[in-house]
């Protein structure tokens, strides 16, 4: 196994074990399996993951050998297929939709034209455009109609297909069990009707693997895989050698050191064949060396399964607790179904996650908690794989609502539009955040035609958040076991942001000069901020107010000077969030946060 | 520069720098202070520092005499000294010239 896939976690009981050995082990890519074999279970029969923990204590040996191949098999022929076949319609309905959306705008242009018309003949042919689009409208309409009775068609024959699967399985199964002896000979003909249409489509992350290798049918398929997970290799080398020259001639190979024919975190033999270390460890080894009671190849097959795709990106949230894991991505996957505007899919699943940590009481899991993303797998190949921890310290801020909010969004920082960056993520990354708001107040500032609006509480947080996380060890605690000082961070954080805001707020209200003196002497100071240059953004803003101030009141003026004083005297760059508000006081101050 | 110190010391200075009431035009007063702590112009900052004192030293002695203590405790051959200090004095000098109705600063 690779270095990352060989990472561990503190191992932890699962809460949901009853004597059943379904929980996670500590090791992510291993558990990233389990969830995703019990992501498997649930597309295919319907099983949530306490009927799952309920049929393997009564008895694993009919799940893993006869309702897991089963389901595997009908998820990458069955399922897939009619998920694609929907999407494909999805695409379309989309695309048409998008038509009948510009042929309405059209019609009512062409309405209010008719209607301040008053000449006949112009009446008459703009009468008989309007007639022209108001049936391709129609038409569109219809189409759609069609096209998503067709999707809803095609699901509920999946579902039936489900359900046959399910009752077939139910009055066969232990038959089918029983004949593994003789090969499943005698119940071939039973094997080979229980998934109708049968037809494998090779995932993504498998490469070579017997069943796809060529095609292999219902019968052929499922055996190699009972003996594959069976992990009785001589049997499934006798069998595999009937079938096929080529296992005949090489012998198995990634059945007994799994390796990336079927996973892509795993290495690979042939690219580093000359490096005796590279080479996979063996099944034997990795079972015993995890404590694995489940089947190895159940999880390597199920992987996949682990993962939503959302937003353009596969992503599994990871917590060492089974249960919380499952039922985060479960809430993540019903969210992500619902239609949400684009770049809203993340804020969704930040809320999935923080509502079932926070409904479960597992606030201690938000620590342990870790995102695996894919952004693509092309021909077997990873592309932009990230595993995201999140510390402590950035959990801790993420479950107060009002910080969470103001970050959890998504900002532009180019003018071509094709860089977005999400605050949550990048502060859970550790990731500065000031410098994404600054350029995307300078980027809202200098395309004022897109009316971008300026991101006034989040910027204002975002710096605060900075803050609190490059002076953390100064400013807080000297005690690293003293557990509290991470929650009296996010008092003082909020304190910041709200002298903050008091002094935007008092800036807006008493710097008096024309709007783009304002903006100047606002890009200036932001510039400063940007440089980290302390003095001279101070004096910049001591300045604006020795100019520009005319007459204002000691109660206005605290909020000014108050907050100046304490960037002054602080160590830590406090002075950079109210440089930031001073600014976004210069800017109107009143405008509504978003991105 | 003890940390501690420097943060009480910082309030008295702000504090006494507001009560000042002479110095002739107080926000052209302001924007040379600023310019010489801009610029770190030592010489320049202490003859301005002087001026405002000496102005003020008949009607405010005991607020001056405070004033020189705190500073001295802070050589202004320090860029930083000089540019906390002046940005100090400056802030003063704000809240000195702000309408005195409202609300006293701490």
């Amino acid at each position: 196994m690779s270095e990352a896939v060989a990472r561990t976690m503190p191992d932890t009981d699962d809460a949901g074990g009853n004597g059943v050995p379904l929980r996670f082990t500590g090791n992510w890519f291993i558990d990233i399996g389990i969830l995703g074999f019990v992501n498997l279970m649930e597309e295919v029969y319907g099983w949530s993951l306490d009927d799952l923990k309920k049929k393997l204590k009564e008895n694993p040996d009919r799940v893993y050998y006869g309702y897991f191949p089963f389901a595997y098999l009908f998820y990458h022929s069955r399922v897939r297929s009619t998920l694609k076949k929907v999407g494909d319609i999805k695409k379309t309905v989309n695309d048409l939709s998008d038509k009948a959306k510009e042929n309405k705008k059209k019609l009512v242009e062409l309405l209010s034209k008719r209607n301040s018309n008053s000449k006949d003949s112009e009446v008459k042919k703009l009468d008989r455009k309007i007639e022209r689009i108001n049936s391709k409208i129609r038409e569109i309409e219809e189409k759609i109609w069609k096209l998503n009775k067709e999707a809803g068609r095609l699901i509920d024959v999946l579902e039936n297909e489900k359900l046959d699967l399910r009752n077939s399985l139910e009055s066969v199964l232990d038959d089918i069990l029983n004949d593994a002896s003789s090969k499943f000979t005698n119940k071939k003909e039973i094997i080979d009707h229980i998934i109708p249409n049968f037809d494998l489509n090779q995932p993504p992350d498998h490469r070579n693997f017997f069943i796809y290798n060529p095609k292999k049918d219902l019968f052929n398929s499922f055996v190699y895989l009972f003996y594959l997970l069976r992990e009785d290799f001589d049997t499934l080398y006798t069998y595999a050698a009937e079938i096929s020259s080529k296992k005949k001639r090489e012998g198995l190979t990634y059945e007994t050191h799994p390796d990336s024919t079927v996973n892509p975190f795993l290495p690979s033999v042939e690219k580093f064949s000359n490096i005796d270390y590279t080479l996979p460890i063996s099944l034997i080894k990795i079972k015993s060396g995890l404590n694995l009671s489940i089947p190895l190849y159940v999880v390597l097959l199920s992987f996949s399964n682990a993962f939503n795709f959302i937003d353009g990106r596969y992503i599994s949230f990871y917590t060492n607790n089974l249960d919380v894991t499952y039922k985060i991505n479960k809430r993540i996957k019903t969210r992500s179904q619902r239609p949400k505007r684009e770049g809203r899919l993340l804020h969704a699943i930040w809320v999935s996650a923080i509502d079932e940590l926070v409904e479960s009481k597992a606030r201690f899991s938000i620590e342990n908690m870790y995102i695996i993303e894919i952004a693509s797998i092309d021909k077997q190949k990873l592309r932009g794989v990230e595993f995201i921890g999140i510390p402590k310290f950035q959990a801790t801020f993420l479950l107060d609502d009002t910080i969470r909010n103001s970050i959890n969004t998504k900002l532009e920082i180019d003018k071509k539009r094709e860089v977005q960056k999400y605050l949550i993520e990048e502060f859970v990354k550790g990731q500065p955040l000031t410098p994404i708001v600054i350029k995307n107040i300078r980027l809202s500032l200098s395309e004022k035609e897109r009316k971008i609006k300026i991101p006034i509480r989040t910027a204002i947080t975002a710096s605060a958040l900075d803050l609190a996380y490059t002076s953390s060890n100064d400013l807080f605690s000297d005690d690293p076991l003293d557990r509290n000082f991470l929650y009296r961070n996010v008092e003082y954080v909020k304190r910041i942001i709200s002298e903050a805001h008091s002094l935007r707020i008092a800036v807006s209200d008493t710097v008096q000069t024309n709007e783009r003196l304002k903006e100047g002497l606002a890009l200036r100071l932001l510039d400063l901020a940007l440089k980290e240059n302390k003095y001279e953004a101070i004096n910049t803003a001591l300045r604006v107010i020795v100019a520009h101030t005319k007459e204002c009141d000691m109660a206005k003026l605290k909020h000014i000077i108050n907050p100046l004083l304490k960037a002054i005297n602080d160590n830590a760059p406090t002075w950079r969030v109210f440089i930031i508000a001073f600014s976004l006081g210069l800017l109107g101050g009143n405008q509504n946060a978003g991105g | 520069m003890q940390e501690d110190s420097w943060k009480k010391d910082s309030k008295k200075l702000l504090d006494y720098m507001s009560k000042l009431s002479k110095g002739g035009n107080k926000q052209g007063l302001a924007y040379r202070f600023l310019n010489a702590v801009k610029s770190k112009n030592k010489s320049e900052f202490e003859w301005l520092l002087d001026r405002l004192l000496i102005a003020n030293a008949g009607e405010h002695k005991e607020l001056v005499q405070e004033i020189v203590r705190i500073i001295s405790h802070y050589p202004l051959d320090y860029s930083e000294n000089l540019e906390r200090i002046g940005h100090i004095i400056v802030l003063g000098l704000i809240s000195g010239n702000a309408n005195s109705g409202g609300e006293q600063n701490e």
